[in-house]
């Protein structure tokens, strides 16, 4: 089913951060949401998790199953990167899988180490893997290579593009080059 | 290099407690009057002699499992307040009040209160509860307050159970607040505790010991029953520590 945003307002304060914002997100599909800085990218990625209400204009069409990459790791800093995973995930899910995913993105070795340890880009990487593994239909991700160097960069976007299994993917990036490489549809915000 | 550092530190404070004890033995030999101020060694050899005393153990095991009893008890009713408080501010103005008074009247005032409510026997047991509940109550609330929203929120998009988020979020971050406020209150049930049993003397009790300490004139009973009232409490405060720090790091292990 496709996510149907029509006419969304959300002002803070008096400041109005989104105006009257209308867009289609097709089911199964990558689409990167652009826009300048402020202009109400991730305030729209909130509403659409359900972690903040509009103060206008509907949404329909957005999957109970959710996963997302936040705009900051949102780890758990004491715990090591296998648990910050498993944390998210069903009980009975092989925890073989998690050390795999974690080796395929280059954190094999050093997956026990609590995550407090890590450098920013290590703890991107976690929460790059955690968003993947957890179970869900849509996936909200939110500049997800923010602090990974060039060639990490292309190593973790062969990664996504491997393990969205056609889940529907919204994603906030200010890098064209981000949406071409992974031939997403572009929306424009603000 | 942190070890050699940690056995340094040590060592320099065995040498301090053995230079106060020697300036302690010097003081009374000075002074010579054991009533004002017994040696150290004397109080050694006193306790030497009411180690083998049936009294003793019986004085110990009174006082320490009503003082502990407080104290868990504080930690658990205090841990479930603050819980709540932290959740719904109303039930936090509601205990504001209580919380405050606690903190404020002093002990001896309770102790006397309490001596028209209750049997002494059971007075040490609610007066280490009084004076532990502020702690662990305000210690928990701000802990509570200050937990990651934006981690809380995380777990609401992975719709991680409740109890995946105590697990993961809430324990963890209790963690310093709850080891602190243990740490601070285990010595103040002790000294609550013991003053309280000082006041309503129930029979068999350490506090009991104290009083007829003063009313002999016994400096050294006094001594070495507050030698010993040190060590329960060090002993308690160390292994219950201990023991709490080792259920986190195997939760953070998990």
């Amino acid at each position: 089913m496709d996510i149907i945003v029509t006419e969304l307002t959300k002002s803070f304060a008096g400041h109005i951060v989104l105006d009257r914002f209308s867009a289609a997100f097709p089911e199964g599909e990558i689409t990167c949401v652009m826009g300048p800085s402020g202009g109400g990218k991730t305030t729209f990625l909130h509403i659409l998790m359900g972690l903040m209400s509009p103060d206008s204009g509907t949404i329909k069409g957005v999957p109970s199953r959710k996963s997302a990459v936040f705009q900051e790791d949102r780890l758990c800093e004491s715990f090591s990167a296998l648990t910050n995973v498993r944390m998210v995930l069903d009980k009975s899910f092989d925890c073989g899988e998690i050390q795999a995913h974690l080796d395929e993105i280059g954190l094999g070795k050093d997956r026990t180490k609590p995550v407090g340890e890590y450098s920013g880009g290590m703890k991107r990487r976690v929460a790059l893997v955690r968003a993947v593994l957890a179970d869900s239909r849509i996936l909200f991700l939110d500049e997800p290579l923010k602090g990974l160097d060039d060639q990490t960069k292309g190593h973790v976007i062969d990664y996504l593009k491997k393990h969205f299994n056609e889940r529907t993917v919204i994603m906030v990036t200010h890098d064209k080059e981000e949406v071409d490489a992974f031939d997403a549809r572009l929306v424009t915000l603000g | 290099m942190i070890s050699t550092m940690f056995r340094k530190s040590r060592l320099e404070k065995a040498g301090a407690v053995f230079l106060a004890l020697a300036i302690w033995q010097i003081g009374a030999l000075l002074l010579d009057r054991s009533i004002i101020l017994v040696t150290p060694v004397a109080v050694a050899q006193r306790l030497f002699t009411l180690l083998p005393e049936s009294d003793f153990t019986h004085a110990i095991a009174f006082s320490f499992f009503r003082i502990v009893g407080g104290y868990f008890l504080a930690l658990l009713v205090g841990s479930v307040l603050a819980v709540g408080a932290g959740h719904y501010h109303g039930l936090e103005m509601i205990l504001w009040p209580y919380i405050h008074a606690i903190k404020s009247v002093p002990v001896a005032s309770f102790i006397i209160l309490c001596l028209i409510w209750l049997s002494s026997d059971s007075l040490s047991v609610f007066i280490a509860f009084l004076m532990v509940l502020p702690i662990v109550y305000t210690n928990m609330l701000q802990g509570i307050k200050s937990t990651d929203e934006k981690l809380l929120e995380m777990a609401e998009v992975f719709r991680m159970s409740r109890l995946r988020k105590l697990k993961y979020i809430h324990l963890p971050h209790l963690k310093p607040y709850l080891l602190s406020a243990c740490s601070v209150s285990i010595g103040l049930s002790w000294k609550a505790g013991i003053a309280a049993e000082v006041i309503g003397i129930p029979d068999g009790s350490i506090g009991e010991k104290l009083y007829e300490a003063k009313v002999y004139l016994s400096s050294a009973d006094l001594f070495a029953w507050t030698a010993v009232i040190v060590l329960i409490s060090v002993v308690f405060e160390k292994l219950f520590l201990r023991g709490l720090k080792m259920f986190f790091d195997r939760l953070e292990r998990s």
